[in-house]
């Protein structure tokens, strides 16, 4: 898109712009010398910021020669805005957050610099759990470090499952300390099916003149790829061929099929699930009690604990035929390709991924699950962590080992992300599944195939 | 002042002006038409690399396009005429005289103060099929509740509700204002020929509000064209692409999707429709006129 | 259309109110909903009652956080700063253009013209991906200048100029130029004094079109400090999901602030336009 000629422009202008700024700079700030400023595009949504902020501030006192500037968005825009400032080749992004699917997306298109230089494959392999170094590689580079993971959880609101009568599962709950071997014991043989929870959902859900007041069931990210892949995992199915780029025969392959049908009938067969709700407002619902069983992040307990729900959290259900599966995979870091201080970024990297110092005041403030190795053991010493709510962490530690599949490693992610929302979205309004699968299998094989090229 | 000397200080105070659009209009369009023609290349990670029309056959291949072009066509087929009448029953509506009609004015202009982005949010709000104040306004009248906007028949339509709603108003001033110039004898010299309110409409009123009424039907179609921020912030697109327009196609194109090519593109396609509408507007007006 | 008697049947009153209803309810539940706590918000609506329309008592408390706890504050400045600002440089700029091509004699002046009222016919979506680049270059990415300058110069605006000044009699510019005046004085003595109108309503116009931008402000704009209000809303609406009557708070300032300008103005606008007259 640009012409030699243009680039050299541009490249003129900005040298320009930068002599001026840096004169001006130069001449405002004295003789102080110049901290280098690093700039890290990541999220603005709930307490992330704020969070982000404390380990921003632990690393600028162990480093004062480096100030981190924070350019927040909210999770919609950060995608978006990613997109439009890597492809301006903007020099004033140093760190970008990564949405760990999008690593290899963005390897493709030249967005981020390999961390290569900074992390050797021994101390990789180290330092963060396996399935979450690996989502970070891309064509044997190192491309992005792991910030933390996540997991999935089952919540019951034990309030409506008392008043209906009905025996919730088996999890964790108020007034209880565990052991990670319970809580293993618990995952291993007590969990519910999803054909359980259709059929207490159908008992809890209260329905007067065509108005509902509490609905049985509901997703978090409703219609998410992230949420909803492990009802295909579930089945065994995958969304896309091995090579990560074919989508017929995968994204519409029979285990999808049945799962797709599933997820229509919560709406439109059993109406369990209210439509209409997007993923920002699903938690609200079950916070203000009215959704009695919630499948969604670990990251809920803190926020259900807070509205004071009275709730259990229980393991995420699995389908009768087939083994239970969860979600997983979090926000990884990356350095910019344009960064012009990639050293100073990689520092601040190795603060916030990998250093005791840095990786804790992360998990204390933002609480989801580490990918850290070191970080587990500490958890599953610590007697903190095992009592409600605390001890869900030791679920997560289980599920991670045993049930996680991370989310398919394919360059056109943002495709797949996208239609897979819209498709399921429609299916959720009613379409009929074989159609909505077939049409969007074929439509992704259309985006595969400029990857093919 | 001589000719020449004029001249000069003519393009020096239009300079400014021109130096804007020129800048921030027709520079990007000219980069718009130009980066159409590059696509990234996977396999140079990233790199621009000159693809001619290359871009443009993906796009005429591909089904959604097509689609999109539909939805597009479909929604300013209807979308356009009905906002230029809904706005001149407006304005004839405000341009009565009777005692109360300042009051009457008064509410037809509130909705100038909406911006589309709060129109949207707010009709969102009332158009949730479970919870809305319309749903529960149309079932005190007996009318079952509606899914509205995620009924892929009912979204684009209240898409058009909306974005009316919204726009009428704007639309109804420069009418009214055509309405008001129109000398009040000729009304009263129509009225004493005896002819119908409606034929008095047609045969007097109507040629000389031609100007404006063009004024509206033109800029309200370059907008409505590109219509998107409803998309956006209601539908995403949805449900089942229907309103899935052109615009939204490029923007998913390129914000979401990064292919920046292919949303150049589409941005494209979409100008070459409007000038091609707006220069067909035109056309028929002046025909009439020239009749 | 008629002259229309004094006491109107009741028959067309109604139908005044009723599509004044269609347009005012929406605001005014939206209204009503901001004044009232969360709770309450969706009990009356659904299944409909009219204390969702009515209040029996009135809760500020939505309007005092969005400022104090959500930084709606720094938004409205910024909106009310970078409208201001267009609005000053956009009546200059504009202003001179349309009294150029009203008034002077040059060649190329149809060409320009009309190129210049073309432009508007492209809306800002379709060039803001180009726009962002164009800006990037001059290095004023989440800057003021990125909002203000990109809206400055506007082909309707400039055509309203144009029109209007056109209407005024050529005979006067024609006189003071016979005793010797220059353009300058021209402009300054004789267009300038008649121009309230066509001020105003370009003022307006431009004004509401800074107001109510919402993507380009989204595009070039990250820092907090810098969001407009629009594009603040639809975070809000993303952010505080169901805060509702936050949000309807949020809607109501954001909508009335223009309200407040736009509708003592009201006649001048109206006189502006319509002295434009389309004839010319």
């Amino acid at each position: 898109m640009n012409t030699s000629a243009h680039r050299f422009a541009y490249r003129l202008s900005s040298w320009r712009c930068f002599c001026l700024i840096a004169t001006l700079s130069g001449c405002v700030l004295g003789s102080a010398s110049a901290a280098t400023v690093l700039h890290w595009m990541t999220l603005s949504d709930n307490a992330w910021p704020g969070n982000v902020k404390k380990v921003v501030a632990a690393f600028e006192a162990q480093n004062p020669d480096i100030k981190i500037q924070l350019d927040t968005y909210p999770f919609r825009d950060l995608f978006e805005t990613i997109e439009v400032r890597m492809k301006a080749q903007d020099k004033d992004v140093d760190l970008i957050s990564v949405d760990v699917p999008l690593v290899a997306s963005y390897s493709v298109r030249g967005y981020l610099a390999p961390l290569d230089d900074y992390f050797s494959k021994d101390q990789i392999e180290k330092t963060w759990i396996k399935a979450s170094w690996q989502a970070g590689m891309y064509n044997g580079h190192f491309m992005a470090a792991p910030q933390n993971t996540s997991t999935q959880f089952m919540f019951i609101n034990r309030k409506l499952f008392r008043d209906a009568g009905i025996e919730p599962p088996k999890g964790l709950a108020a007034d209880q300390t565990v052991t990670y071997d319970q809580v293993a014991q618990i995952a291993a043989n007590d969990r519910w099916t999803w054909e359980q929870v259709v059929d207490a959902a159908k008992k809890l859900t209260k329905t007067e003149n065509g108005r509902t007041d509490v609905w049985g069931f509901e997703f978090d990210q409703v219609s998410r790829l992230y949420q909803l892949q492990c009802l295909g995992d579930s089945l065994g199915a995958t969304l896309v061929g091995p090579d990560g780029l074919t989508a017929q025969g995968y994204f519409n392959s029979p285990g999808w099929l049945k799962a797709a049908q599933w997820y229509g009938d919560l709406f439109n067969k059993w109406k369990i699930s209210p439509k209409n709700v997007p993923p920002d407002e699903s938690p609200s619902l079950f916070s203000g009690g009215k959704v009695a069983i919630f499948v969604g992040g670990e990251w809920n307990v803190g926020r259900f604990k807070e509205a004071g729900v009275d709730f259990e959290v229980a393991p995420i259900p699995y389908f009768k035929e087939g083994k239970p599966a969860s979600g997983t995979g979090s926000w990884h870091v990356g350095i910019s390709k344009n960064s012009q201080h990639q050293a100073e970024a990689a520092k601040f990297i190795q603060f916030l991924c990998v250093s005791d110092a840095g990786a804790t005041v992360w998990f204390e403030g933002q609480g989801q699950s580490p990918a850290l190795i070191a970080l587990w053991s500490k958890i599953s010493a610590d007697q903190k962590f095992h009592t409600f709510p605390n001890d869900a962490y030791l679920l997560g530690d289980y599920e991670a080992q045993h049930t996680a599949v991370p989310r398919p490693l394919t360059p056109a992610y943002l495709q797949l992300e996208d239609i897979f929302a819209s498709t399921y979205e429609d299916i959720r309004n009613g379409v009929d599944p074989k159609e909505a699968l077939d049409g969007a299998a074929q439509r992704l094989d259309v985006f595969f195939a400029q990857f093919k090229r | 002042m001589t000719y020449r000397r004029s001249a000069w200080i003519a393009y020096l105070l239009l300079s400014p002006a021109l130096l804007c659009l020129a800048v921030f209009r027709l520079w990007p369009i000219a980069t718009t038409l130009l980066g159409s023609l590059y696509s990234q290349s996977i396999m140079q990670a990233g790199k621009d690399v000159f693809v001619g029309l290359n871009n443009y056959t993906q796009l005429f291949r591909d089904p959604i396009f097509w689609q999109s072009l539909w939805v597009t066509i479909k929604l300013n087929l209807v979308i356009n005429p009905l906002q230029v009448f809904i706005a001149l029953l407006l304005a004839i509506m405000a341009n009565q005289r009777f005692r109360g009609i300042g009051f009457y004015r008064l509410l037809f202009f509130i909705p100038l103060g909406v911006s589309v982005p709060i129109a949207s949010i707010l009709w969102r709000i009332m158009l949730d099929p479970n919870s809305g104040l319309a749903n529960s306004l149309i079932n005190l009248v007996g009318i079952p509740s509606q899914p509205f906007l995620i009924n892929k028949d009912q979204a684009l339509w209240c898409i058009v509700a909306i974005a009316t709603w919204k726009g009428a108003s704007f639309w109804m001033i420069f009418l009214w204002a055509g309405l008001q110039d129109i000398p009040r004898q000729l009304y009263e010299a129509a009225r004493i020929d005896g002819a119908g309110r409606i034929s008095r409409f047609f045969r007097i009123i109507f040629p000389l509000l031609r100007r404006p009424l063009l004024f509206v039907l033109i800029t309200d179609t370059a907008v409505n064209f590109l219509l998107f921020v409803p998309m956006f912030l209601l539908t995403r697109g949805g449900p089942s692409y229907s309103t899935n327009v052109l615009m939204y196609e490029a923007y998913k194109s390129g914000f979401v999707y990064g292919d920046m090519g292919r949303a150049l593109a589409l941005v494209m396609v979409l100008l070459v429709l409007v000038i091609t509408t707006v220069a067909m507007q035109f056309r028929l007006f002046s025909q009439e006129e020239a009749n | 259309m008629k002259n229309a008697i004094f006491g109107v049947r009741l028959p067309l009153h109604l139908l005044y109110i009723f599509v004044g209803l269609l347009f005012v309810l929406p605001l005014w539940w939206s209204l009503t909903s901001s004044l009232r706590p969360l709770e309450e918000i969706f009990k009356y609506t659904s299944p409909f009652s009219l204390k969702a329309l009515f209040l029996d008592h009135l809760d500020f408390s939505a309007y005092f956080t969005i400022f104090t706890e959500r930084g709606f504050g720094v938004a409205v400045l910024n909106s009310v700063f970078v409208a201001a600002m267009t609005v000053l440089g956009g009546l200059i700029i504009n202003g001179l253009a349309g009294f150029v091509f009203a008034v002077f004699q040059f060649p190329g002046r149809q060409f320009l013209f009309f190129v210049t009222v073309l432009s508007f016919l492209v809306p800002f979506e379709a060039i803001s991906i180009p726009l962002y680049n164009v800006i990037k270059l001059f290095g004023w990415i989440d800057s003021y200048y990125a909002l203000i300058v990109p809206g400055l110069a506007n082909g309707v605006v400039i055509f309203l100029f144009r029109q209007f000044f056109s209407q005024i009699p050529r005979e006067l510019a024609e006189a003071a130029r016979m005793d010797g005046a220059g353009w300058l004085r021209i402009l300054w003595n004789i267009y300038l004094p008649l121009s309230k109108p066509v001020i105003i309503s370009a003022g307006l116009l431009i004004f509401l079109f800074q107001w109510e931008s919402f993507l380009w402000p989204l595009i070039c704009t990250r820092s907090e400090n810098l969001k407009v209000i629009q594009v603040a809303l639809a975070g809000f609406q993303q952010r505080y999901t169901t805060q509702w009557n936050e949000l309807f708070a949020a809607s109501n300032v954001a909508t009335v602030i223009p309200l407040f300008i736009l509708l003592p103005l009201q006649r001048f606008y109206i006189q502006g336009v319509t002295a434009a007259g389309f004839k010319g």
